[in-house]
């Protein structure tokens, strides 16, 4: 256990008390980073709201770009475990879609067990799709990223019939859009790190056009540092996705206005609380204004006013976490177990002294 | 600590009490008269009031993975106005989860049932109750589309079997009762069926709807899960066949107690250029089988967001999607959001709203009937205050109907119903009734020993005005609501049963889900400690 106050080391409740000081004398702090477990995220987003604060995620950039689609026109989705079940066709679409990153470190759709006839067509691939089974050959469509949303268009205007320009790839396209047509179960894979808003829905129209006559739904990466869970965990206690602020008593979500690092930037928050339970990450604005962080284990000791190393969820103690395969939130056992604080006590600790000091 | 609400008019249909008196409650139950010479601690003198006890809701979507993505579709329903109190930061953040307890307390409710727990995400929804403050909530567990309920069936597993698959999904999810959601019907639309009625197989699993439906029924009987297999059937807001599947559903009960949920979306028929009430052929399948209870589902006007793991219905409700886009997902459960904006202009939307008014005022007994919206289906529940003002009174149903087109009260019996429903019918409706179908015996009612779940409301011919806003709420003797406004944010609590079942069940689970997912039964488990604090779980037995 490790706690540090103005880089010195301090004991764990003069920690607290410092960084419960130091947010009760802010004017609008920022909590941001927010790499934690649903029980930080439930604390956290309670803190901001009490702090009339705002709430960020760092992964919140992609997120938000998968949503404001969501928002504008409606989506169709699964999770990566019926996607193994019933896809006979896959689709991937950017570089994104296939990295092996689920956090259990197991493939998108691993070669093991019963596995259907599959065939995988991919547009402006990156690498081999190792973690993708394909029992035909894959057909790779394009290379240059700069033209994948062009591609995307194009496909879903051939599979709805509609006169479009000529390109390079004409074949290679009108090829795979019979294979679409003809599919019992399509999945679409893609991060949406790789797109732009009006890329994701035109992906999402290409899926409800084809939903008129065959199956078809889409599979997006997710986040890191549990950006989905605390996003739930955002939704639920405020009503909006993350990137919020509380200023008027109430939330409002604002993917600009509430970005971390442009507040940072125009001095719009005067205090920041950086939790990144997962890794030992630090915001590039560390150090531009007061800073509380609460840490995982290790790296490197940046800049902060109060610095609480904290234990890493799943691995230092139990944590609720979101779990990539299923889409569900999940209890995960610590692999190691520690007794490190957790980030949730740490904050509640931090509310409850704000709690008995009265409000601002 | 005593408490004696004094003077007040009591309305306890459990206990045929319908009287001006005195309700005295000790620490958190309702307790007798004390002897005389024992002052209470406290008085309040209730003169003028109706004291009932606290609301029970059988069916409100309150918390679960489908609302969460509801929120996120629509923004312009979430759009918060006013500063919270110092003490609850998010209690007026609009559609939260803050929000939810504070509007169902100051109304006077206090346990409110999720009815689509899908066992996936069991977790998150009862993260999601957990920070709903003050009520008690529950959740109704969805099977009848998993895969490996499903591959039980298919293989011709016995029934000793399902019922212990039942039993272990209850207990690991930690809910009240079992769901079932257009039986298969979810399986069915993953191999492109589009329609799906009680007597359709679900491709590549050889099951028909019917079978899962009965094989659900009887394990839930035989673990003597006191609410009974609560069943969104087939075919919902499809004229014609879905009053069909109704009647065809309420007879595979055989006699025996099935709940039917938010009916009045069934009780459409066919007319010329729309759709014409078909409550009289529901009201006359409610007779002949007298085990079925359903709630209405009671549609209000204004805009709002129908919300089901009924994804085969959601899908093929798209294009009436206002505004246009909605979403359908699929995970081992699945589920669809389709915003609607129900206007009373719209002959069809009157119709609906009328057809849920018939079937309360229609059904004799207001034992088997429940009142519900299926928040936010038909409507969010802060329109009770309303639907109670127009059971209650019949002019002010004609002022509504004034104003709504002729032609659809031409396709109803609603113009020519005049009954009223009395304050004992409503507090059978919205409490005793309910409680006793969700098997929660501790209360719904103000015997001795009841929890002291009590609200207290001004009789006012304003029933609106009047259940908007109850004078005093106790929850578990704790004064939490004065004068409508909640003062005491105390946190609720999750009811649950816990049938028995032979546990070799979960080795079985954990072999098929490792194997198809490489997951395990603790992907599935709900574990307090999950949820930050202690005591949230209240157990209620089962009946032997």
């Amino acid at each position: 256990m490790a706690a540090f106050i103005d880089h010195e080391p301090a004991d764990l409740p003069q920690a607290i008390a410092r960084a419960a000081l130091i947010l009760r004398d802010s004017r609008h702090p920022l909590i941001a980073g927010m790499g934690t477990d649903i029980a930080g995220a439930r604390v956290a987003v309670r803190l901001a709201a009490r702090l009339r604060g705002v709430v960020d995620h760092s992964g919140s950039e992609s997120l938000l770009k998968d949503i404001r689609t969501l928002q504008d026109a409606g989506a169709m989705f699964t999770t990566p475990v019926e996607a193994y079940r019933l896809a006979d066709i896959v689709l991937g679409i950017g570089p994104g879609a296939f990295r092996p990153d689920l956090a259990d470190g197991r493939a998108l759709f691993p070669s093991n067990g019963p596995v259907p006839r599959r065939e995988l067509i991919w547009l402006c691939p990156a690498g081999d799709a190792s973690d993708v089974e394909a029992t035909q050959a894959t057909l790779r469509i394009g290379e240059d990223l700069r033209e994948l949303a062009s591609l995307i268009g194009l496909l879903r205007a051939r599979a709805k019939g509609k006169r479009s320009a000529s390109t390079a790839h004409d074949a290679a396209l009108n090829t795979a859009v019979t294979r679409l047509q003809a599919a019992r179960f399509g999945i679409v894979v893609f991060d949406p790190a790789d797109l732009d808003p009006l890329a994701i829905e035109n992906i999402n129209g290409l899926v409800r056009e084809l939903n008129a006559k065959t199956r078809f739904t889409t599979l997006r990466r997710p986040g890191s540092d549990n950006a989905n869970g605390v996003n739930e965990v955002s939704a639920w206690l405020t009503s909006h996705p993350v990137r919020v602020g509380f200023g008027r008593g109430f939330p409002e979500h604002d993917p600009w206005r509430f970005e971390a690092g442009r507040l940072v930037e125009s001095g719009e928050v005067d205090v920041a609380l950086w939790i990144s339970t997962m890794r030992p990450t630090f915001p590039a604005w560390a150090g531009r204004i007061p800073m509380v962080a609460l840490v995982g284990p290790g790296g490197e000791r940046v800049a902060s006013d109060v610095l609480v190393e904290v234990g890493s969820p799943a691995v230092d103690h139990d944590a609720v976490l979101f779990n990539p395969r299923t889409g569900a939130l999940a209890h995960v056992h610590a692999v190691e177990g520690s007794n490190r604080p957790t980030a949730a006590y740490v904050l509640r600790e931090i509310e409850a002294r704000l709690a008995a000091g009265g409000q601002r | 600590m005593m408490i004696r609400l004094k003077n007040g008019h009591v309305i306890d249909p459990a206990h045929g009490r319908d009287e001006v008196g005195d309700v005295y409650i000790t620490n958190d139950r309702i307790s007798a008269a004390p002897a005389p010479g024992v002052e209470p601690d406290e008085t309040y003198d209730v003169s003028g009031k109706v004291v009932m006890a606290g609301g029970v809701d059988i069916h409100s979507h309150i918390a679960s993975g489908n609302v969460g993505i509801a929120r996120l579709l629509l923004p312009e329903l979430c759009i918060s106005e006013t500063a919270a109190p110092p003490d609850a930061p998010l209690a007026t953040a609009r559609w939260s989860a803050v929000e939810t307890g504070r509007l169902y307390a100051e109304m006077g409710f206090t346990t409110v049932v999720e009815p689509a727990v899908a066992p996936s995400l069991a977790l998150r929804a009862h993260l999601e109750l957990e920070d709903i403050p003050i009520i008690d909530r529950a959740g109704l567990v969805v099977l009848g589309n998993n895969e490996f309920l499903l591959e039980l069936l298919r293989s011709g597993e016995s029934a000793d079997a399902i019922c212990d698959y039942v039993g272990w999904v209850l207990d690991t999810s930690q809910c009240l009762g079992v769901k079932v959601i257009n039986p298969g019907g979810a399986e069915a639309f993953k191999g492109n069926v589009r329609h799906f009625d009680l007597d359709d197989v679900v491709p590549s699993y050889g099951v028909t709807s019917r079978a899962i439906l009965t094989a659900l029924h009887r394990a839930v009987l035989t673990l003597g899960v006191p609410h009974p297999l609560h069943v969104h059937c087939n075919n919902l807001g499809i004229p014609g066949a879905a009053p069909e599947s109704v009647l065809a559903t309420a007879k595979a009960a055989d006699g025996r107690p099935m709940h039917l949920a938010h009916v009045q979306f069934y009780a459409y028929d066919w007319a010329r250029r729309g759709i014409r009430s078909a409550v009289a052929r529901i009201i006359e399948g409610l007779e002949e089988n007298p085990a079925i209870t359903v709630d209405v589902g009671q549609v209000m006007f204004g805009p709002t967001a129908t919300i089901s793991l009924d994804v085969l219905r959601q899908f093929s409700a798209r294009d009436t999607a206002r505004p246009r886009k909605w979403v359908v997902w699929e995970g081992e459960e699945g589920g669809g959001i389709v915003p609607i904006d129900y206007k009373s202009a719209n002959p069809g939307n009157a119709l609906q709203w009328a057809a849920g008014l018939e079937i309360f005022l229609l059904t004799a007994d207001p034992w088997r009937v429940f009142f519900t919206t299926d928040h936010p289906n038909g409507a969010p529940f802060t329109t009770y205050p309303k639907i109670l003002h127009l059971l209650m009174d019949a002019n002010e149903r004609g002022r509504w109907m004034e104003t709504l087109p002729r032609v659809a009260l031409r396709r109803t019996q609603l113009p020519s119903l005049n009954r009223e429903y009395s304050l004992n019918e409503v507090a059978i409706l919205t409490r005793a009734s309910p409680a006793r179908l969700l098997g929660l015996d501790d209360r719904g009612h103000l015997g001795p020993g009841a929890l002291a779940d009590v609200a207290v409301y001004t009789d006012q011919p304003d029933r609106t005005a009047m259940f908007s806003a109850a004078h005093l709420v106790f929850k578990k003797g704790e004064l939490v609501v004065r004068d409508g406004r909640v003062v005491n944010w105390t946190p609720g609590r999750t009811q649950t049963v816990k049938p028995a079942y032979d546990r070799k069940i979960v080795a079985w689970v954990g072999r098929y889900a490792e194997s198809r997912w490489g997951l395990g039964p603790e992907d599935y488990a709900v574990p307090e400690s999950a949820l930050g604090r202690e005591g949230i779980f209240q157990e209620h037995p089962c009946r032997t």
